[in-house]
């Protein structure tokens, strides 16, 4: 009798000493798993800034607004991983953050002038940054959770509906 | 066995603070990020710290401060409480933003 008693204790001391190895597993997991979708938001929010303010030195040398970018981007505590001016005149900003057992969470961000009717150059402006996530292989809440806008109003037609308002307010 | 119990929930206490303690800096990075935006585009820092202070816990502490063009909006949070009196270190997230030009005095757009 007191050696089955002993058995089933030993017993349960090992189920213990399991679920604290797993429920510990699962903590490092869970502080792994938010530390990356906090590089995600990091990251995208310096994209985000950066892109918005190398804009504002738009039209200008690429080395300028990349320039900006690039300090922007470390002001919140990211890299900028690739600055390009495109032809439309507006600059994209890549920014990055290091993660653990990972490569670098990179996202991107777009801003520039709106298009604007030619009857109304007083109203110059910048867009909203059309925000599209890098390269995130992990399984993140992005698709659901993403600050934007449904792509059957894309950010062109937004940008040009609030180019047209705008002229028509301060007209 | 009476040791062991309180050793679990304490791990599992420290689980369930180690996923509210990411959730809390998602979502400070976010209002930061909200704030130095609207302050960016002419908001006062008034209406940008209000903006931040909606999207978070009551407790949250805005600041937002300016150097030059740039704005800089800092978001504290207090961390997220694993057990009786215990908790995680508290949240801190900051973004910078650069002021935009106004035309004819008034924002560019906002």
């Amino acid at each position: 009798m007191g050696l089955r008693l002993r058995e089933q204790a030993g017993s349960a001391t090992v189920w213990v000493l399991l679920a604290a190895l797993v429920l510990s597993a699962a903590t490092v997991a869970a502080l792994w798993g938010s530390g990356v979708m906090a590089a995600h938001r990091r990251a995208a929010a310096a994209a985000d800034l950066a892109a918005l303010a190398a804009a504002v030195k738009l039209p200008g040398a690429v080395a300028v607004v990349c320039a900006e970018a690039r300090r922007v981007a470390a002001l919140n505590d990211a890299e900028l991983a690739d600055c390009r001016v495109e032809a439309d005149g507006t600059v994209v900003v890549f920014a990055s953050v290091r993660v653990p057992l990972l490569p670098p969470v990179v996202v991107a961000a777009r801003a520039g002038h709106a298009p604007i009717d030619s009857a109304s150059s007083t109203s110059s402006s910048l867009t909203a940054p059309a925000l599209s996530s890098g390269s995130l292989p992990f399984p993140h809440l992005g698709d659901c959770t993403h600050d934007g806008h449904p792509s059957a109003h894309p950010q062109s037609a937004m940008a040009s509906r609030v180019a047209r308002n705008q002229s028509r307010a301060s007209a | 066995m009476a040791v062991v119990l309180p050793v679990l929930l304490v791990v599992l206490g420290l689980a369930l603070a180690a996923l509210g303690h990411g959730a809390s800096v998602v979502r400070a990075t976010d209002a930061a990020r909200a704030a130095a935006r609207a302050a960016a585009r002419g908001d006062t820092d008034d209406a940008a710290r209000a903006l931040a202070a909606r999207e978070l816990p009551a407790e949250a502490q805005v600041a937002v401060s300016h150097t030059g063009d740039d704005i800089t909006v800092t978001v504290v949070v207090p961390g997220p409480q694993v057990v009786l009196g215990l908790r995680l270190p508290q949240v801190r997230v900051r973004a910078v933003s650069v002021v935009e030009p106004t035309v004819g005095g008034e924002p560019a757009w906002g």
